[in-house]
């Protein structure tokens, strides 16, 4: 049986449920190009420390598909790991999966001959019959099972999506095949054996779509079925489950795949999908069915999976509070209430967010009552819970006392203490306005969160960003910048040199915990000085600026020339000409203090000074050779208005027309690029270009000049409004 | 009729929405000045052609489905023949027609083949993949309508589109022009909010647009909120009604649902749940007008409902049917064929609710 075909069975049997099914729950909101937030960014509940194997859909995860699969190799995987059983060191696992992988119908046949009577192998499967040549006793055995595999065979030809019923020479070759199965299955001579024959009598039927034969060679052959493999039981179920439901038969198809979604992991995820009752009247008679509390617990888990999860584990409470499979389903449901209250991606909406908590308010209910009843599975869990659930809405005390008490149940698992620290950092965060112990308790048992904690990211981003929120509230910006760094100072603060003394004071306060708490993962003193001596160099204050770079404050080589501009801009060009220029951030500043003093005399000397300080405004901005100065820094700009006033002094105090010209050019692009920057986005490209109609027209007066003659050839923006 | 990618975190509630959501997602809440109102009289128009959309995905029709065809003078029948959807990496057909063998065709009702295209589709599509995706969906189209009797006279496609989409959806229509047998008319299904925003969302090549003049409001545990046709709603779309660049036909809702809320949020949408049938349902009592609560967690129709949950009903009664096909026939321009009137959709439950004469008298009163 190849491994494909096998996989079409089992696919097929899925198919027959999948249509007319209703859409699911949970299944993936989006298939392909997404690249928001994953659930371990939206949730600070660590779904692991429950001990339970979640995996793929088991653990909320809003976008990952199925309850418990899908597991493309299992089927594989068991077939080997049972034929490896069966045979034990007699036949090499790799011999045999060419047997059943790879071995054609006339391969079977001339294999039993040579395994049979000592005849001549087929090419390639010469090594099973030399093992079994020298166990004489092996023989029968390992001709059956090659009459189970050729079964296997025919029987795969008859796999198909095609759910309409065979034609009459299909049924016939069916019917026969299924006679040779029942003659064979008589003589398998061990359960292995005897219950893959009983597998292949229930798929000769279901692929001649006969269900309630089917349905019979299940239930007639159900001891047979149910071992030694635990994975072909699992798969007789499911197809028993699928005969089930084209009968009609919803109750019991549900039963079975609860069964199926219970027993066997491989199949889990197909029979979940499945799983879907309809009406009140087949979901009670699939209760009834259930031959004991644990299988309507499990039928309820089930409901908790695909569709309410709160709802389910209240039904369970009151079958069996003490059941074992109540955990899960909570620590699904608090994380679904936790993707739904995360504030990422901005926030839900409010009404998601009321429902979201009216959920949380019914699952701390639930859990907090649990906990307290005796006999309970894992208390310890349904205390962390509720703690963590009490944590988000700020209840340090009884946050305090069941986050506690989930550690006092369970004092060696590094999990539990991590969680509890965890929630309890929540708590306190959430408790109000910090400040003195609560605020360096909070610092404290963050840090204490070991690094294994799976949420440990989003716990700090939740923290951190509630907390900023609250600084905010209470007009302490500068601790909010801190603690969601870009996030919470506007950017008039940050054009504002107090505002930046200020960071830089608080960077400094690490007096406690939590002052370290709230600086520690975010600007650095450095950043923050160099911010500073920017800003001074943007409000023109050099010598400020000259003394923080001279005290320490970062400065960088810059790789181009700020002093330099053409008629047209090209900042590349200007990266790749000057790159080995010795301008810093340092010296440039200390050229322009001492270029300011000469443009602020009288004269041609003023105007060149003037010239070169336009320059270097201009090309710190946006659009300039020199933007580097400012890059990656709050003070950034596409303001040209310092350039603008530089340039337009240098056209008044110039004396040389050719230098006139070449100013008012330079101002009429710094006003250009003004009148760009109010209209357009950053990164926006600019559709329709504004005219500077303050510098343009004066620029014109010079026509008589070379310098005019160079813009005309060299700027067709320029050149084109000129010939208006 | 669609669906449209959503953000994460209104996906789930969104996915159970299903094709009703993005209709009412644009919801729109911006009123232009008023204006159109009632006019002076105009001459009378033609009668328009009378249809129904069938939307279910086997074609058999009901013997009360049959007759009000004829009751009501039906000559044209949209018929959803499949989705296509975009899966694992290439167009899919989803959810495609059955027709039974023994499917008995519809004498003097012509059947209008429709397509429902997701959004999601053309956001993936390729420009070199348009016609290929135009010549499946003609091919798949046509292997159905040849076992309803023949070649139709028109093919709609129903697709959601939106600015970022426009320009490979408009590539698709005209690429199945030269894929549909000569004569073939295309239309194509005009949203409200693609009427209001026309400059952003184009106007689709095609030959007819079918207006559909419904999915305005918002879901909502509003007891007041009205998704599927609300009048103060749709007066606020009626001013770019009359000047719209294609003949428009017009759709009108017929249909009602139920709504299930948990916590006073939408939890999913019960389309096939009728409405009347909540009053005789033994787990559920009244609890409040149009409201019902479950008094235990088992399941109905598929949905399972938690003990406490409400199910808000929302009808589309005679009445708020002939008020819409009224706005409707104020604000239509007049188009040099006649035009068609379609009721969304065609069902026992809502034939049952609305009656022959109603039907009949919207059906006078839209045209």
């Amino acid at each position: 049986m190849s491994s494909r075909r096998l996989a079409s069975t089992i696919a097929l049997a899925t198919t027959a449920f999948i249509a007319g099914n209703a859409a699911m729950r949970d299944q993936r909101a989006d298939a392909c190009g997404w690249s928001g937030p994953e659930i371990e960014d939206l949730t600070t509940f660590d779904p692991a420390v429950s001990g339970e194997l979640g995996g793929a859909g088991l653990h909320y995860d809003p976008y990952v598909a199925g309850f418990g699969g899908p597991c493309d190799d299992c089927a594989r995987t068991a077939m080997t790991a049972d034929w490896g059983a069966y045979f034990g060191n007699a036949v090499a696992g790799a011999d045999w999966d060419k047997v059943l992988y790879g071995a054609s119908a006339n391969d079977l046949a001339a294999l039993r001959a040579a395994v049979a009577s000592g005849g001549k192998a087929p090419r390639g499967l010469e090594a099973l019959v030399n093992a079994v040549a020298s166990r004489t006793s092996m023989r029968a055995q390992v001709v059956r099972a090659l009459d189970y595999v050729a079964l296997a065979r025919a029987t795969e030809a008859f796999a198909s999506f095609d759910a309409t019923l065979p034609g009459a020479a299909e049924l016939k070759r069916l019917k026969a095949l299924a006679t040779v199965g029942e003659k064979a299955a008589a003589k398998a001579g061990d359960a292995f054996l005897a219950q893959r024959f009983a597998f292949q009598q229930v798929r000769l039927a279901f692929y001649a779509r006969d269900w309630q034969a089917a349905i019979t060679a299940f239930d007639a052959r159900a001891a047979v079925l149910a071992k030694p493999s635990a994975d072909l039981a699992g798969r007789a179920r499911y197809y028993a489950a699928g005969a089930l439901r084209q009968q009609g038969d919803l109750a019991r198809a549900n039963l079975e795949l609860a069964r199926v979604h219970g027993t066997t992991p491989a199949l889990a995820g197909v029979a979940a999908q499945d799983f879907q009752p309809m009406e009140d009247k087949d979901w009670k008679a699939t209760l009834a069915l259930a031959k004991d509390v644990r299988e309507r617990t499990e039928l309820w888990r089930l409901v908790g999976f695909k569709l309410d999860g709160i709802g389910a584990a209240q039904e369970i409470v009151k079958l069996d509070p003490t059941s074992n499979l109540i955990g899960l389903l909570a620590v699904r449901e608090l994380s679904r209430i936790e993707a739904n209250l995360s504030t990422q991606m901005g926030g839900p909406d409010p009404a998601t967010v009321a429902a979201a908590q009216k959920a949380a308010a019914t699952l701390e209910q639930l859990t907090t009552t649990l906990a307290a009843t005796p006999g309970v599975d894992r208390p310890w869990l349904l205390q962390l819970i509720a703690g963590h659930l009490a944590a988000r809405r700020g209840d340090l005390k009884a946050a305090r006392t069941r986050l506690a008490t989930a550690q006092a149940l369970r004092p060696t698992d590094a999990k539990v203490t991590s969680q509890a620290r965890a929630s309890l950092a929540m708590a306190l965060a959430q408790s109000g306005p910090l400040g003195g112990s609560l605020g360096d308790e909070l610092a404290r048992t963050l840090t204490a969160v070991g690094p294994d904690f799976g949420r440990l990211d989003a716990l700090t981003v939740e923290i951190r960003s509630h907390l900023a929120d609250v600084a905010l509230k209470a007009g302490r910006p500068v601790d909010a910048e801190f603690l969601r760094p870009d996030a919470a100072a506007t950017a008039a603060q940050w054009s504002d040199a107090r505002f930046l003394k200020q960071m830089i004071a608080r960077a400094n306060k690490n007096a406690t915990a939590f002052d370290r708490f709230v600086t520690a993962p975010s600007y650095t003193r450095d950043d923050l000085e160099q911010e500073l001596a920017l800003r001074y160099l943007l409000d023109g204050k050099f010598a400020d600026a000259a003394q923080l770079f001279a005290k320490g404050a970062a400065s960088d080589t810059l790789g181009t020339d700020p002093f330099i501009a053409h008629i047209v801009d090209c900042h590349d060009c200007d990266h790749a000409t000057y790159a080995n220029a010795p301008w810093t951030h340092a010296t440039m500043v200390a050229r322009m203090a001492k270029l300011v003093k000469q443009a602020n005399g009288k004269g041609q000397p003023a105007a060149e000074a003037a010239l070169e300080l336009g320059n270097a405004f201009y090309n710190v901005t946006w659009f300039g050779n020199a933007r580097v100065v400012l890059d990656g820094t709050h003070q950034a700009t596409r303001d040209t208005a310092a350039a603008a006033r530089w340039y337009k002094r240098a056209y008044e105090q110039a004396k040389n027309r050719e230098f006139k010209a070449k100013a008012a050019f330079f101002a009429a692009k710094a006003e250009l690029h003004g009148l760009i920057g109010k209209q357009y986005q950053p990164y926006e490209e600019a559709g329709v270009l504004p005219v500077p109609t303050t510098w343009y027209p004066v620029v014109k007066t010079f026509a008589d000049t070379q310098y005019y003659q160079d813009i005309l050839s060299e700027c067709g923006t320029y050149a084109a409004w000129a010939r208006k | 009729m669609a669906a449209l990618a959503t953000p994460w975190y209104r996906s789930r509630m969104r996915a159970r929405l299903g094709r009703w959501w993005p209709a009412i997602a644009v919801a729109i809440a911006i009123a232009l000045p008023a204006c159109g109102g009632d006019r002076a009289p105009t001459p009378p128009k033609p009668p328009a052609h009378r249809a129904f959309y069938y939307w279910r995905t086997t074609f058999a029709l009901a013997p009360a489905e049959r007759a009000a065809l004829t009751d009501v003078h039906v000559d044209t029948l949209y018929l959803r023949m499949f989705d296509v959807g975009w899966a694992d990496g290439a167009p899919t057909i989803l959810g495609p027609l059955t027709i039974p063998a023994d499917a008995a065709p519809t004498p003097g009702v012509a059947i209008v083949p429709t397509v429902y295209l997701t959004n999601e589709l053309f956001k993936q599509v390729p420009a070199t993949g348009v016609p290929a995706l135009a010549a499946l969906v003609v091919r798949e189209v046509a292997a159905r309508t040849a076992r309803l009797g023949g070649a139709p006279r028109e093919l709609q496609l129903d697709c959601d589109w939106t600015d970022t989409t426009r320009e490979r959806y408009f590539a698709f229509l005209a690429a199945l022009r030269g894929e549909v047998a000569a004569g073939t008319a295309l239309s194509a299904t005009i949203r409200l909010h693609q009427i209001k925003y026309r400059e952003r969302t184009g106007v689709p090549p095609v030959d007819r647009g079918m207006l559909m003049f419904y999915n305005m409001g918002k879901f909502s545990a509003d007891p007041e909120a009205r998704a599927i046709f609300d009048e103060r709603a749709a007066a606020r779309y009626l001013a770019r009604l009359r000047d719209y660049p294609l003949p428009l036909d017009g759709a009108l809702p017929i249909w009602s649902w139920v709504i299930h809320l948990r916590d006073d949020a939408v939890e999913g949408l019960m389309q096939s749940t009728d409405p009347t049938e909540l009053a005789g349902v033994e787990f559920l009592r009244p609890a409040g007008p149009d409201r019902f609560e479950a008094t235990r967690s088992t399941f109905l129709h598929g949905s399972f409902l938690r003990a406490g949950d409400i199910l808000k009903i929302e009808v589309t009664g005679p009445a708020e049917t002939l008020t819409a096909a009224g706005m409707l026939a104020r604000h239509l321009a007049a188009t040099p064929t006649p035009r068609t009137i379609a009721l969304f959709d065609l069902s026992e439950r809502n034939l049952a609710r609305h009656g022959t004469e109603s039907l009949d008298h919207v059906f006078q009163t839209a045209r």
